[in-house]
């Protein structure tokens, strides 16, 4: 039997042996679990997420420190998040004159909570064709009370020397001169910085004059209704291909920015915790397996010599393993992973210092497993059967292979799940003091929660905790359950 | 067979060679990481290069402005002071070789960074023996007093289950113990610190203030016991809640090997009473893997909870030694790591020796 068929039944009897008790059951299920959603990650995340993660521009429509949308389900007052892509959306009017384009649109929003969201932001990045002079966009914004905001945004644009429009507007420009407008009575009542000062208010605001003369702003609820107006200048040109190049182009849109968002709420940047989170999920097990991989390797083959062969290189590699083993791993991790953070300048940052962290943390986690395969081998190796086995001629790898690895199997298997939550919960740690290495991953994502947030936001700082601590639970899980095929004794 | 007193001095003597050197070996590594990656040389040169300008300034400011070329002479003057006063004229491992060697022999010289300083609730450029004192006792008080309560309960608590594996109570504690061992204590500490202290606020939120309890508590004033108390109960409550369920798992798991033994079987089918068996052929056998764990785990306080207390920001050894790596303040990160390992290796050497004690098989 090849030693690739003999690792497979010892497989098979493991799998058994697990999965006969709820424990194994449940780290199975969990296990599974957590592969496939990595998995998925893996296939559908850019590799290069940890550049948009990064950016803030990227993510700068989204609403800043927001609850997961569902809160509202648990009385917390949402103000919905609306993204309008205005090249989907059907122009509400079209009127072509002499040299003149005009296409409008009507994006209904419903406010329906006493609250207002965290602004409005629109955002263009279209092409025009050739022909098209120059482009006047207007914004204006109908109030459910019917008092209607004109020229939010007032802007023209010329085509002269290009045909693309790259613009964006965080905040309405128009807004206070709207205002004036629109209530010029009692705009003249409150202190106009006031306006530039808190915009969604006053968007989004009912001004009611008090019983003392003074202005009382609270928010509106009800159906607004924006009126997006582009006027083009053009020679030739049909509507009808303005039209098809704005549904081509890269960007339009206008998005109500909310006070919630996603199924994960955002960071301080507006980033969607959801997003960072499952990609956590790949890299988390990564970091485990793979060092907890490397190191049982490690000290499974320096456990082997030392307690096969004996000896001088026996003495050396367990006085090795002690002296490894006084050394204080984590201070030594921190300078290593501090030292390289901030010393390094190069490219590839991130990796080379998840590198580092993964090397350091192999080599001083393998000796444990040295020691346990180097007491289990000494007794093995005077067995009969290998005593036999060494006098018909077998060469020592064939005993090692054949006669003493496999009984150690559950014993590798049993470190091997130890050690993987280890590791992933020694890199949050790390990341949690401020040792980042750029990949979002859950330890990081928390450490920008107390870095950022002042610890004041759970649905920033519970869920990357409780995905480390389920990710650690199946291995702990698995680990019992194994715990009683290495010591039959527990059965019962 | 036995090896007799003079093997056993012999083997305890060897024990000590290594650990010695793994002492010697933790320092210098230390040095090295900190000289190789260039880590502190970054640091200094910053820390010059704003003293420099900072100076720089204050000549352009000075009310009959010298001409230029004296302010250039005057400030390169002050810029190679600096360098020879950090000693970056030499390269790295003149430096830190010395300095290590130094730490070695306890002269841990001063520490050259204010966060440093800060941490400890000292003066700028205090010697790193009183940064390092002072920071002690308030370690101690926080985690060290954890750990020793949290001994104390799984002792009581590990004999108790050991007679009733596979009971309610026993799988209770085994759910416990898995649930708490995939918890990391300090997010357990960020949980507790936003729950109790920023959603309920029957919690402090911030924990330098303990400084000034803990200074007058050591300078005799016993009344300031409670205002540590009042700091300290949410840390110790959080390493409790979280160390609680794998020390009595662990204490369980050596008191059941033994239990299994025919001798046991053998007491108890002699009908002796429980709790004779428990202590004479239960507790006695098991005693060296406890006192190995206890032991470890109290030298561990001392250096393993870096994370958790800089979550609550507890100026503790932790934190003082995160800040001394911000810092770039090499004495201190190597008096830091000499003090750890240390603790750690003398806690071996005091387990060795009562190994020799308890186990009668070594002395024969």
């Amino acid at each position: 039997m090849s030693l690739a068929s003999k690792a497979y039944d010892s497989w098979v009897w493991l799998r058994k042996e697990i999965l006969s008790q709820s424990a194994g059951k449940v780290a199975f299920a969990l296990l599974l679990a957590l592969v496939i959603i990595s998995v998925y990650a893996v296939i559908t995340m850019p590799p290069d997420y940890n550049r948009y993660w990064n950016v803030g521009v990227y993510w700068r429509h989204n609403p800043k420190n927001a609850p997961p949308e569902w809160v509202s389900s648990l009385g917390y007052a949402c103000v919905t998040h609306r993204s309008y892509d205005l090249r989907l959306a059907e122009p509400v009017q079209v009127s072509e004159g002499a040299g003149r384009l005009d296409i409008s649109y009507n994006l209904t929003y419903d406010l329906g909570v006493k609250d207002y969201p965290q602004g409005v932001k629109v955002s263009v990045n279209i092409g025009v064709p050739q022909g098209v002079r120059n482009l006047r966009l207007v914004l204006n914004l109908i109030k459910p009370d019917g008092v209607t905001l004109r020229r939010l945004i007032d802007y023209t644009a010329d085509f002269i020397n290009t045909s693309v429009l790259k613009v964006d507007f965080d905040e309405l420009g128009g807004l206070t001169l709207a205002m004036l407008e629109a209530y010029r009575d009692l705009v003249s009542r409150i202190d106009i910085n006031e306006i530039s000062l808190r915009p969604s208010k006053y968007l989004f605001g009912a001004l009611i004059l008090t019983d003392n003369r003074e202005v009382a702003v609270t928010p509106l609820q009800g159906r607004y209704v924006f009126n997006i107006q582009l006027s083009f200048r053009v020679d030739g040109v049909s509507s009808q291909d303005i039209l098809k190049y704005l549904r081509r182009s890269q960007t339009f849109l206008v998005v109500v920015v909310g006070t919630c968002y996603g199924i994960m709420g955002t960071d301080y940047q507006g980033r969607d915790l959801a997003e960072g989170l499952f990609y956590g999920f790949p890299i988390a097990l990564v970091i485990g397996l793979l060092v907890a991989l490397i190191s049982s390797a490690i000290g499974v083959i320096a456990g082997l010599v030392s307690g096969y062969y004996g000896g001088f290189i026996d003495e050396l590699i367990q006085r090795f393993v002690d002296i490894l083993g006084s050394i204080p791993l984590l201070p030594i991790l921190i300078l290593v992973g501090k030292s390289i953070q901030v010393t390094y300048t190069g490219e590839n940052k991130p990796l080379i210092m998840l590198a580092t962290i993964f090397a350091v943390l192999i080599v001083f986690s393998w000796g444990g497993l040295a020691i346990v395969i180097r007491s289990m081998t000494l007794s093995l190796k005077s067995e009969l059967y290998v005593e036999a086995a060494k006098a018909v001629g077998a060469s020592n790898m064939r005993i090692i292979s054949k006669h003493i690895l496999p009984q150690l199997v559950p014993y590798i298997a049993a470190s091997l799940v130890y050690s993987t939550p280890n590791a992933i919960i020694t890199e949050a740690g790390l990341s949690v003091l401020g040792i980042q290495h750029g990949f979002p991953t859950w330890g990081n994502i928390l450490s920008e929660a107390r870095l950022n947030g002042t610890m004041a936001y759970w649905w920033w700082i519970l869920p990357p905790g409780f995905l480390i601590a389920i990710v650690s639970l199946t291995f702990v899980l698995l680990g019992l359950s194994l715990e009683k095929v290495v010591e039959p004794r527990l059965k019962r | 067979m036995g090896v007799g007193w003079l093997g056993v001095a012999g083997i305890l003597i060897r024990r000590a060679v290594f650990l010695c050197i793994a002492l010697i070996l933790a320092v210098f590594l230390t040095g090295f990481i900190l000289g190789i990656t260039g880590y502190v040389d970054t640091i200094i040169n910053a820390i010059i290069n704003e003293e420099v300008r900072a100076y720089r300034q204050t000549l352009i400011m000075l009310p009959q402005k010298p001409n230029a070329s004296v302010i250039d002479s005057l400030v390169n003057q002050r810029k190679s002071e600096l360098i020879s006063y950090w000693g970056m004229d030499k390269p790295w491992y003149a430096r830190i070789i010395p300095m290590a060697l130094n730490t070695l022999m306890l002269n841990l010289g001063k520490t050259q960074s204010p966060e440093v300083t800060n941490v400890a609730g000292l003066q700028p450029y205090s010697p790193v023996a009183d940064v390092i004192s002072s920071c002690l006792p308030r370690t101690i008080f926080m985690i060290t007093f954890a750990e020793i309560i949290v001994i104390v309960i799984a002792l009581l608590i590990g004999p108790f289950v050991v007679y009733r594996i596979g009971s309610f109570v026993d799988r209770v504690i085994v759910a416990y113990a898995a649930i708490m061992n995939a918890f990391p204590v300090w997010w357990v500490g960020m949980l507790t610190l936003l729950t109790l202290g920023y959603q309920l606020r029957v919690a402090p939120r911030q924990f330098r203030p303990v400084i000034n309890e803990i200074n007058k508590f050591l300078s005799g004033d016993l009344t300031a016991f409670i205002g540590i108390l009042n700091y300290v109960w949410l840390p110790i409550l959080t390493i409790v809640i979280v160390l609680l369920g794998p020390w009595i798992y662990s204490i369980r798991a050596m008191l059941i090997k033994i239990v299994k033994e025919d001798f046991v079987t053998a007491a108890v089918a002699r009908g002796l009473p429980e709790k004779q068996v428990l202590r004479r052929y239960i507790i006695r056998p098991s005693i060296s893997p406890i006192l190995t764990n206890v032991l470890l785990g109290l030298a561990g306080t001392l250096g393993g909870y870096i994370i958790t207390e800089s979550v609550f920001d507890w100026p503790g050894m932790g934190t003082l030694y995160y800040a001394a790596i911000t810092g770039g303040d090499a004495p201190t990160i190597l008096a830091l790591t000499y003090v750890f390992t240390l603790v750690y290796v003398v806690a071996r050497f005091i387990l060795e020796i009562l190994y020799v004690a308890l186990d009668p098989r070594v002395r024969l």
